[in-house]
């Protein structure tokens, strides 16, 4: 079977169907990424395919020492933003309001998962209410589990850097959290 | 170990050191409010913890492969569509080629117009000044006769008034000099 370096070789090339297994392989993260910057899911869906277009776009460029999920994580981090920054969202989340929409639930059975879901939602509506960088090696480093290094080649950010953003985005997420708590003495918490 | 500097590490404390802990945990024994804050900023910990072990999960992952892969089957590079475009702008090409072979003759056109009306107004001058003498100027009556005498040199006359068309006030000095002559008195 080949690998995500061979399937992206055969890409280039125009080979359409290696770019289907590419996709395949990698929609789900790449989805999952999306929703922890945006916290919707039919924008998260959107960005996902936005994100496989401009990847096919810029297939050419591709490096093989480049690990495909890092590149991912740049271009749907830089499309993140782009719908981050755009007015209406701007203006959508000056009235914070955590906003758990049942669409979160629909994949969900039971209560536990419910409870995990809606936690992941708090948090990641919290995280919106970071600065950019904050929100982005917040969201790389605590959610996505990535390392200092991995942040620090997506993002281009110097070590110093990502450890004061990763310090003040803690700081402003507990206190979220226990305002959160305070205003609907959730069982969450 | 200060309150501040505390506060710093709590918030990095899973990533210390076992020193830096070691540091931490010993300021925590003397300080009650940074041993809540601790206690806080681990709970919150705990909590993103759980919040990343939780994946979103794609609900149609097959639409959403169709829906990529329908729009990248759309005209790209790749596609034999290449041949038209470069067809195209060969035909543009040849329109810019046109396009500056007219620019060019019109230039030149333009320069031998300037040309013939500098050697023209050279000629009046050395006209008015040398054969002025030699011709017969003659007064408004004559001169009408002259034109009666011959109903063709009217009809010439009137055909070639020597005035440029596009400009009203200006008479051509050659033409002015033949007529001049034409209608010299018999």
């Amino acid at each position: 079977m080949p690998t995500a370096p061979d399937l992206i070789e055969l890409a280039k090339s125009g080979d359409h169907q290696a770019f289907r297994k590419v996709v395949e392989a990698h929609q789900g993260f790449a989805y999952a990424v999306a929703f922890r910057f945006v916290g919707n899911r039919n924008e998260a869906e959107d960005i996902t395919q936005e994100a496989f277009i401009k990847l096919w776009k810029n297939i050419g460029k591709y490096r093989s020492e480049i690990k495909l999920t890092t590149w991912l994580y740049k271009i749907i981090m830089n499309l993140c933003f782009d719908y981050l920054k755009s007015a209406q969202r701007k203006k959508s989340l000056k009235n914070i309001n955590i906003d758990l929409s049942p669409q979160i639930y629909d994949e969900v059975n039971s209560e536990k998962q419910k409870d995990d879901f809606e936690m992941l939602g708090v948090i990641v509506q919290l995280a919106k209410q970071l600065t950019p960088k904050q929100q982005s090696v917040f969201i790389l480093r605590d959610l996505e589990d990535l390392s200092v290094e991995e942040v620090s080649e997506i993002t281009g950010m110097e070590h110093g850097q990502i450890k004061s953003n990763l310090y003040y985005a803690r700081l402003k997420i507990r206190e979220g959290l226990t305002e959160y708590y305070r205003e609907t003495k959730s069982k969450l918490l | 170990m200060s309150c501040q500097e505390c506060e710093r590490l709590i918030f990095e404390y899973s990533e210390l050191t076992s020193i830096e802990k070691e540091k931490v945990n010993a300021h925590l024994e003397i300080c009650k409010s940074c041993m809540m804050l601790f206690n806080s900023a681990s709970y919150s910990a705990q909590l993103i913890k759980r919040a990343a072990g939780t994946i979103p999960i794609l609900q149609n992952p097959v639409r959403l492969t169709n829906d990529i892969m329908n729009r990248i089957s759309k005209p790209v590079p790749h596609s034999s569509n290449l041949f038209d475009f470069s067809l195209l702008r060969l035909k543009f090409k040849y329109v810019q080629y046109a396009m500056a072979a007219v620019s060019i003759f019109l230039l030149f056109f333009l320069a031998i117009e300037q040309l013939q009306f500098s050697i023209n107004s050279l000629e009046d001058q050395s006209f008015r000044k040398e054969d002025l003498s030699k011709l017969v100027i003659l007064n408004r009556n004559d001169f009408r006769q002259e034109l009666n005498k011959s109903k063709a040199t009217a009809k010439f006359f009137l055909a070639n008034n020597c005035i440029n068309p596009f400009k009203i006030n200006q008479v051509d000095a050659q033409c002015l000099k033949q007529k001049t002559i034409f209608y010299k008195p018999l």
